[in-house]
């Protein structure tokens, strides 16, 4: 398990990371979501040991984290790069090697790797003239090669297609099953939603939610939507006006739209006399609990 | 993509990772390895080795070509002509040994002038007006051959003068001569003591930069390609550094390795090898000042890779080192006195400096030592702070960063 306790960084006088603790979980994968600028590169920066913390501690496994852990831990960094002018399977070797393999290991690893993304055609391939695509691919073996126990990638999913980004969710899939802590960042945050076991949310430099998906989407305000009005009689459910509604004690509207109301109780029991008053008044469609997407919750938490 | 697991890799990577005895390679090698392996494939790279090594080849042949050809004048004279045949026997006496000068005897001074004229005689000794000897060249003069020949015609005259007086001119001259002593005689050829501290500067100017410029392009160009980051998060920066400053200086250190063989080698070919004894010694001290006067301007030029974001800031951020560099290429040239022996003990100058005065033979046996210890000492804290400095700037690809800037956050 990767964790993080009260990690703060200053730069100047600015700071840009409060104590901000976390925790990475093996076989589940983390999302790790915040505004631009709300800290979630200087964390993982952090982690990996490529910025030191002004204070607060990463460890590995329960111990604080070293040098040899940190190698063994795979990497995608937001700016992008490998060697523009060495072959594909060449530097993908090199990094297997910087990470610890031996050099027959390496090969046998790169050569399954690329095998895996589709890229065995391109092995010899200088990396610069290879299309994005393909370079976003050995970009990610690069972070893959030495089967990392550990992946924290920041934007992984950033500047990709439909069908890689589901290409991309199979390989961290794939590293999850392996039992691996997976740390990611993201805006796509019904990406994260769906992905994800955990999530972070980070804003101006501090922690301010963090836990399951479920927990996270079952602590946002809880909301009711009710409809109204019968498609049998006249076809048109916005002949009915549910404005009454934002009249209602113990009751907050969020939107009314003709025949259709989406409120939070403030009173508990308040949402019972609006049904009630709802079916005085002619037929109910119906009357559903909703739980909000992540990204409602987001808005919320992150305010 | 599967979801098996079997293909991954994980199974082969040691678990705590960095454990070399696991199968994996110290990080510092495998850097080093790849900047070599780079290197070694680089044209350019080889080509300008390619070009240094035909260079002291080139200048071995010419060396034993012009310096070891003994060379033969021709001299016309008139067939009956003596005293002219009498002069140019005794000039033959004042050559340097090994030339020789050859009499072309023709009938008339007219014969003598189409000789020279054609260029089948360097020149033609002829009676001259009021009995004087006569020095006919075409377009020019040799000036050696008309040196030799004055003095023997002068030797010639004397001689004559003193017979009709009823002496020898070796009586005359009694006692003019002129002897000659060294209180400190050099121990080398004044050529060989010439040639060698300049060839130390040139070597050591081209090498340093050329692998210098090598360490600070590798520094900027992973920055440039933002592949540092993955690098800094797989192994120390010190890793990184050791590797590149590795790998460069063992492949300029192979490089001089290379061209003091061949032209050690070369000296001995060409039947030069008592030269060897007398250079023998002052190389190898090059040698191993080469290495470290390198050592300690590496961290230098990987710092002012890492204070740079793109390639084309090299131009300004090296300018510093090149001008040191020349600096000490200038003093290989031009040094001489207080100021070289003051140099031999300067860190980096003195990789040029002293084996140029161990040339002369006139160093006392601790002077190279001390000098080396202080290098020692120079390197030693350059690369502290040069590492240092590297860490710090590395990692901002954002702009460039001033060395002053990195001083004042020290800490």
């Amino acid at each position: 398990m990767l964790t993080a306790s009260g990690l703060t960084r200053r730069f100047g006088d600015r700071t840009v990371l409060d104590g901000v603790d976390l925790e990475v979980r093996p076989g589940r994968m983390t999302g790790f979501v915040g505004a631009n600028g709300a800290g979630k590169t200087t964390t993982m920066r952090i982690l990996l040991g490529v910025l030191a913390p002004s204070a607060g501690e990463v460890s590995w496994d329960g111990r604080p984290v070293t040098a040899a852990d940190r190698r063994s831990f795979g990497y995608m960094p937001e700016e992008r790069g490998l060697y523009p002018k060495q072959r594909v399977a060449e530097q993908l070797v090199h990094f297997g090697r910087l990470h610890a393999m031996g050099r027959t290991a390496a090969e046998r690893a790169v050569s399954d790797l690329l095998e895996r993304l589709d890229l065995a055609a391109h092995a010899d391939d200088k990396l610069e003239s290879l299309s994005l695509g393909n370079q976003q691919r050995a970009q990610i073996a690069a972070a893959l090669v030495h089967g990392p126990t550990a992946l924290v990638l920041d934007e992984p999913f950033s500047g990709l297609d439909p069908i890689a980004v589901d290409a991309m969710a199979a390989l961290l899939r794939d590293e999850v099953a392996r039992e691996v802590p997976v740390l990611f960042s993201s805006h796509q945050l019904d990406l994260v939603e769906r992905l994800c076991d955990d999530v972070v949310v980070l804003a101006h430099g501090r922690r301010v939610a963090a836990g399951t998906v479920e927990e996270l989407r079952s602590g946002g305000p809880a909301r009711l939507r009710l409809e109204v009005g019968s498609t049998a009689t006249d076809g048109a459910p916005g002949a009915v006006d549910l404005g009454w509604v934002r009249d209602a004690p113990g009751v907050e509207v969020a939107d009314v739209d003709g025949g259709t109301a989406l409120f939070s109780v403030v009173e508990p029991g308040a949402e019972q006399r609006v049904l009630a008053e709802a079916l005085r008044r002619g037929p109910v469609r119906s009357f559903t609990p909703v739980v909000p997407p992540l990204s409602e919750v987001f808005r919320e938490v992150v305010r | 993509m599967s979801t098996a697991t079997t293909s991954t890799p994980s199974t082969e990577a040691p678990a705590g990772g960095g454990d070399p005895a696991a199968g994996g390679t110290a990080a510092w090698r495998v850097i080093a390895e790849r900047e070599v392996r780079v290197k070694l494939r680089d044209k350019p790279f080889l080509v300008s080795f390619a070009v240094l090594v035909l260079l002291v080849v080139v200048g071995l042949v010419l060396s034993a070509v012009l310096g070891g050809r003994p060379s033969t004048s021709q001299v016309a004279v008139l067939a009956q002509d003596a005293r002219a045949t009498a002069v140019v026997d005794g000039a033959r006496g004042l050559l340097p040994a090994g030339d020789e000068l050859e009499v072309r005897e023709v009938a008339d001074a007219a014969a003598a002038e189409q000789l020279v004229a054609a260029g089948d005689v360097d020149a033609a000794l002829l009676p001259g007006p009021d009995g004087a000897l006569e020095l006919v060249g075409d377009e020019e003069l040799d000036a050696e051959l008309t040196d030799v020949l004055a003095r023997a015609a002068q030797a010639d005259a004397l001689e004559r003068g003193a017979q009709a007086a009823g002496t020898s001119a070796e009586e005359l001259l009694a006692g003019s001569q002129l002897d000659q002593r060294l209180l400190s005689p050099p121990d080398v050829d004044p050529a060989v003591a010439a040639v060698l501290p300049f060839t130390f500067g040139f070597l050591f100017y081209v090498l340093a930069i050329q692998f210098g410029m090598a360490i600070a392009q590798s520094v900027v160009e992973e920055k440039q390609s933002r592949v540092v980051e993955i690098l800094a998060a797989a192994v120390p920066l010190r890793s990184l550094l050791v590797g590149k400053v590795v790998a460069n200086g063992a492949l300029a250190l192979g490089q001089v390795v290379v061209l003091v063989a061949v032209a050690l080698g070369g000296l001995v070919l060409t039947g030069r090898a008592e030269v060897l004894g007398l250079v023998g010694a002052p190389v190898l001290w090059f040698v191993l000042y080469f290495l470290l006067g390198f050592t300690a301007l590496a961290c230098v030029w990987a710092v002012a890779g890492s204070v740079a974001t793109r390639n084309e800031d090299l131009q300004s951020t090296t300018a510093p080192l090149l001008v040191v560099l020349l600096a000490v290429l200038y003093l290989g040239i031009f040094g001489g006195g207080w100021l070289l022996v003051v140099a031999s003990y300067v860190p980096v100058a003195s990789t040029v400096a002293m084996p140029a005065r161990l040339v002369t033979g006139e160093v006392a046996w601790w002077e190279p030592v001390v000098s080396v210890a202080l290098v020692l000492v120079a390197a030693a804290l350059l690369v502290r702070l040069g590492a240092s400095l590297y860490e710090r700037s590395l990692l901002r690809t954002d702009r460039r960063t001033s060395v002053r800037e990195l001083l004042r956050e020290r800490g």
